[in-house]
């Protein structure tokens, strides 16, 4: 039961920080410019967003084998 | 060229593709062989998000407005992390209940309540008719498009159509019939729809494989990958806004359509079918909170270059941005690309619109229609007729109802607005079910009156705002709404409602109507007291982990009823066999004789009403049930005693399955101690050894002398003196480790008494080399201490003198016959004194520098050198020593090159004065 | 004359075996480690060993073994001196292949005494 909650905490901080990143005034960094000749907030957000989906498949990663018995 | 006929059989070979697969799946389903039981085919089949709206409007969106069209796939992104909660609950909450629809799902949760449910439906349906129509229009215009090639690409749905030759008809009637043969196999809609489901899947391949086509050949093939487009993108000043959102935050839309994009992927019917009614596994979700995401994010990746590819090289042509997709492989004469474009667009379209129009046909016959039916003198007179075919034809019909009222619209409105505002004004409408939804899974407080007027004051406001201005721009009502206000009253403009400007009409529709709608729903809840069944039913839906479906067929019971009326009613509606099987497995379980009994007790009911909630929804099945069950009022104090009593049931299972985890726990400490303790006992056991050995070996010399000088009285006299050397000598090491051993004791046992004074640190040194002089000159060894600067420290002086002679003897001990030569230096160190003794011994290898500091561990130096004297106690106190005046000791050596002892003593202090030298 | 290996790294011990078996009538060797009696039997071929447990690197338990692994030196008797005096060393040594085993401190009459029994003297 222990490592769901702790999921569970980790997948709401990460609904958190994905709220923040996705969303002024950060984004505001981000809007002019380019890297590797792809606009900045373009570039931006794909990162963040490929992040944050690497970050949730290890959560969910977690001691998996547990999870049939509860 | 593309002949029409060959498009036309493209697509009829995909849609029968399409019929086998869902053939197919169905099959495998009745032979319990499930090929969708598994997490990647439900990520997979919750990709029907990406409807035709994705495929073609994210690029127009893209190239008409910028990057927002970003925020629906980041939305669902961020909410799929809180899936492990809501998801899962609502997916626990619908199967213990069977649920089968969001009406249901709120229906239910307030009472059972039909009004509501009939409430959700009407907006659900008014919500989505829409957003079917807008794949309609998708499909008709792509079609149109592709067939009229190479005619003209900047090609405009004309107006009117009769409607024997437009393709939209067509596509509605074969969708239908799909819907039908796949949605609509049995009468029971919680059985999941398995053939669908994997047709669903199918479909989120396709689209996904066919935008990445055209997305790749955009980007590589008419451009030189990402950054030509980027630069040539950049270079004209047209676009140089598009990346940049700080246009679209400043209404505040960013974030509004992040919000409303998580409430669509919980709460649109097609979500909540797949998500939810047709989930196979809760377990699911573990893959499916990164691989769904993964999937919008994949789909994404080639939207903008191929909005920047299509602008670029349209120019001034008057192109569709929603239709760049297609349009931009037909321009460079790439047919087969655009065949397989179409084809894309058309699973996206289909997938969406059979699924919604499934959930929508469960809604609106479950809770709209049946309450009504089920209270009609034709049901009521025909008491044994099978209602199965009855309410099949209903499904059905309601399918085609849903679908033809999306033609229409399409028909009506369709062609005044782009794909992407169109699938806002739905996302907008099912957002209003976000309140009474989430509030009723974790708000116990929640009611059936708070949930109606909620909804209906957002539902009335969304239409106000929204929908009523999309009839005036589709010149359907008069223009002086919108500029001058209802009635004439300019605090009334729709789309300026109370004098709030500034927001774009989406934004400003949402935050009205969510405003009013959860204000409403709070208030109302707050102040309109609930009924007994609104109160239990809130809390076996928020509590749903506290009480397990057994106690709730049996606790909640409200009366009885006879049980031919009971057993005639279900067979009515999921027939004989299916009915006499549930009664059979329940009179099993309890030890009932059917029959036998004539009465059903409370049990049995509740199970009956469950069994029909997922036939014909909650509100309808408690209709029924309560024209059988006598009932007994019950009082809410009645209630709320009973859920008590049933929750501590539960809570106390679940206490003792804490316990006997507990216990368990407890074992495995023990466990642990016990192996602690014994390998502490063998520790002892080995100190206990080694000291008797340390004791014993001296004992001996010191005992055969003895009795060798005793036996021989006529040995000479130098050898007896030689002897009784050694006697003595024994003597003193065995009295020097009986002291080493009692120190350690009084150290380890914190019976130590410490004197700190100030010291300082060369005289101390100076004196330990001083005593041990005599032994220096014996063996010939140099030892050379020269420092600096006084340094002052705080230290017990005869303790610290104890390690330093210990150091000093082990040095001598070691080093070379021949040449042996011992270097004492001493520094500050980051705040440390550090004194360090150096030889030019034979050094210590790696292995055993660690283990020297032990008690009884002597070095196994080299080869050739035997054990050295001493107990193998001396560095473990110096050890001791140095750390209760939180110094540390270590040693620095390699075999055969000398060893250098340190140890540090903290806050040096610095004497200014030099030493003479 | 017969000829007596002691091995021991104790010093002050090693003298006074040394002493005693001379004093006895027997001609004596000394190994200070395992190492050094292992290449000291072969060679010397004594008739009996005196062998320490406590040996660095090479224990006397292994030296015991490897020289019973060895046919041509069957004939050569071993006493085991240890200060150790656990049961389990005791059986340890036995099983290592010694013929005797004293305990230190031991008395310097018994040890003669056990020396000449085990060389069939008396």
């Amino acid at each position: 039961m222990r490592y769901s909650v702790k999921i569970r905490q980790l997948l709401f901080a990460v609904f958190i920080f994905g709220m923040l990143l996705f969303n002024q005034p950060i984004l505001g960094i981000f809007n002019n410019g380019t890297i590797a000749g792809i606009p900045n907030l373009l570039f931006y957000i794909f990162l963040i967003w490929g992040i944050i989906i690497l970050v949730m498949a290890l959560i969910t990663l977690i001691n998996p084998t547990k999870t049939k018995k509860n | 060229m593309l002949q029409e006929w060959l498009i036309l059989a493209v697509s009829f070979i995909y849609i029968s593709i399409l019929f086998f697969i869902a053939y197919y799946g169905d099959k495998r389903a009745d032979e319990g062989r499930s090929i969708i039981s598994n997490p990647y085919f439900y990520a997979l089949s919750l990709a029907v998000y990406c409807s035709a709206w994705t495929f073609y409007g994210s690029v127009g969106h893209a190239a008409n407005t910028g990057l927002s069209f970003l925020t629906i796939y980041i939305g669902p992104t961020l909410m799929a992390p809180l899936w492990w909660v809501i998801l899962r609950k609502m997916i626990r909450i619908s199967k213990r209940h069977h649920i089968t629809s969001i009406a249901d799902f709120i229906s239910s949760r307030y009472g059972k309540s039909t009004v509501l449910g009939g409430t959700v439906t009407v907006i659900a349906v008014m919500g989505i008719v829409p957003y079917i129509s807008l794949q309609l229009k998708a499909i008709s215009s792509s079609y149109l498009i592709i067939s009229h090639y190479p005619d003209t690409l900047a090609y405009t749905l004309p107006q009117h159509i009769p409607v024997i030759q437009d393709t939209a008809f067509y596509v509605t009637v074969v969708l239908a019939l799909f819907a039908i043969l796949f949605g609509t196999r049995n009468t029971d809609a919680t059985e999941r729809h398995e053939g669908l489901v994997a047709a669903i899947a199918f479909e989120s391949v396709v689209k996904l494989l066919a935008f990445l086509l055209v997305g790749v050949f955009v980007t590589y093939t008419l451009f030189n990958g990402f950054s030509d487009i980027f630069a040539k993108a950049l270079n004209d000043g047209r676009f140089t806004t598009m990346f940049n959102e700080s246009a679209d935050t400043e209404k505040g839309s960013w974030f509004g359509l992040i919000l409303i994009s998580m409430f669509a992927i919980l709460f649109l019917p097609r979500q909540f079918q797949l998500a939810v009614v047709e989930n196979v596994d809760e377990d699911h979700i573990r893959k499916a909170i990164w691989l769904f995401p993964l999937y919008l994010l994949i789909i994404n990746i080639f939207v903008v270059p191929i909005a920047m590819g299509g602008l670029i090289h349209f120019q001034t042509e008057a192109v569709d941005a929603d239709t760049f997709v297609l349009t931009l492989p037909l321009a460079v004469k790439q047919t087969g690309i655009a065949l397989v474009v179409f084809i894309g667009g058309l699973s996206a379209a289909t997938g969406m619109v059979v699924v919604a129009s499934v959930a929508l046909s469960t809604m609106v016959s479950n809770d709209l229609l049946m309450p009504i039916l089920l209270g009609s003198r034709y049901v009521k007179a025909n008491r044994e007729q099978d209602l199965r075919g009855f309410l099949l034809l209903i499904r059905r019909g309601t399918i085609i109802i849903v679908l033809f009222l999306g033609y229409f619209y399409y028909k009506l409105v369709g062609s005044h607005y782009s794909l992407v505002n169109i699938g806002l004004i739905s996302f907008a409408a099912v957002a209003q079910f976000a309140p009474s939804f989430l509030g009723g899974m974790f708000w116990k407080g929640g009611t059936r009156y708070g949930a109606l007027s909620g909804l209906l004051s957002g539902f009335f406001t969304w239409g106000y705002t929204l929908a009523i201005p999309s009839l005036v721009s589709a010149g359907i009502l008069p223009e002086s709404l919108i500029t001058e206000g209802f009635l004439g009253l300019a605090i009334l403009k729709p789309t300026a409602l109370f004098g709030l400007t500034g927001l774009d009409p989406i934004m400003h529709a949402l935050f009205w109507s969510l405003l009013f709608n959860t204000g409403s729903y709070f208030i109302v809840s707050i102040f309109v007291k609930p009924s007994a069944i609104e109160l239990s039913q809130a809390t076996l839906f928020v509590d749903i982990n506290k009480y397990s479906p057994e106690f709730e067929h049996r606790s909640l019971g409200r009366g009885t009823a006879p049980v031919a009326e009971l057993r005639l009613l279900l067979r009515r509606f999921i027939g004989e066999k299916k009915s006499e099987r549930l009664f059979k497995a329940y009179a099993r379980k309890n030890d009932i004789d059917l029959e036998s009994i004539t009465q059903a007790d409370s049990g049995m009911i509740n199970l009956v009403e469950k069994r029909l909630s997922g036939v014909i929804g909650s509100a309808s099945a408690r209709i029924m049930i309560s024209s059988l069950v006598k009932e007994k009022p019950v009082s809410l104090d009645e209630v709320m005693h009973i859920l008590d009593e049933t929750q501590q049931i539960v809570a106390y299972s679940h206490e003792l399955e804490r316990k006997s985890s507990e216990l368990q726990e407890a074992t495995r400490k023990l466990k642990k101690a016990n192996e602690k303790l014994k390998t502490m006992d063998q520790f002892k056991d080995d100190f206990i050894a080694t000291i008797t050995h340390e004791l014993r070996t001296p004992l001996t010399s010191v005992r055969a002398f003895s009795e060798i000088l005793y036996d021989n009285p006529e040995i000479d006299v130098l050898q007896r003196q030689n002897f009784l050397g050694i006697i003595i000598k024994e003597t003193e090491r065995l009295t020097r480790l009986i002291n080493q051993i009692l120190d350690l004791q009084k150290i380890e046992s914190q019976e130590m008494e410490w004197h700190f004074n100030t010291l300082n640190i060369a005289g101390l040194i100076k004196e330990a080399i001083e005593g041990m002089q005599k032994l220096f000159e014996e063996k010939n060894i140099k030892v050379s201490f020269n420092p600096d600067h006084h340094i002052m420290v705080k230290a017990d002086r005869d303790r610290l003198l104890q390690v330093i002679l210990n150091l000093l003897s082990n040095a001598f001990k070691f080093c070379n016959d021949a040449d042996g030569e011992i270097v004492i230096s001493m520094s500050i160190e980051s705040s440390n004194l550090v004194v360090s003794i150096q030889d030019n011994g034979i050094g210590i290898n790696e292995a055993d520098q660690k283990i020297i500091f032990e008690k009884f561990r002597q070095a196994k130096t080299s080869s050739k050198t035997q054990r050295h004297a001493g107990s193998g106690l001396g560095l473990s106190i110096a050890r001791q020593i140095i750390e209760a005046h939180n110094g540390k000791i270590w040693v620095e050596s390699k075999t055969g090159e000398g060893a250098v002892f340190k140890f540090t003593l903290p806050n040096p202090v610095l004497k200014e004065q030099e030493i003479q030298k | 004359m017969k000829k007596i290996l002691i091995v021991d790294d104790e010093p002050n011990i090693v003298i006074s075996l040394e002493f005693l078996m001379a004093q006895n009538g027997y001609y004596v060797r000394i190994a200070r480690s395992g190492e050094e009696a292992l290449e000291l039997v072969p060679a010397f071929m004594p008739d009996l060993i005196l062998l320490d447990v406590m040996l660095p690197f090479r224990n006397g338990f292994e030296v015991c073994q490897n020289i019973r692994a060895r046919k041509e030196l069957s004939d050569i008797k071993i006493i085991m001196l240890t200060a150790k005096g656990r049961e389990a060393d005791i059986e340890r040594g036995k099983a290592a292949g010694a013929d005797s085993y004293v305990i230190k401190p031991f008395s310097t009459k018994e040890l003669v005494a056990k020396v000449r029994e085990l060389l069939n003297e008396e």
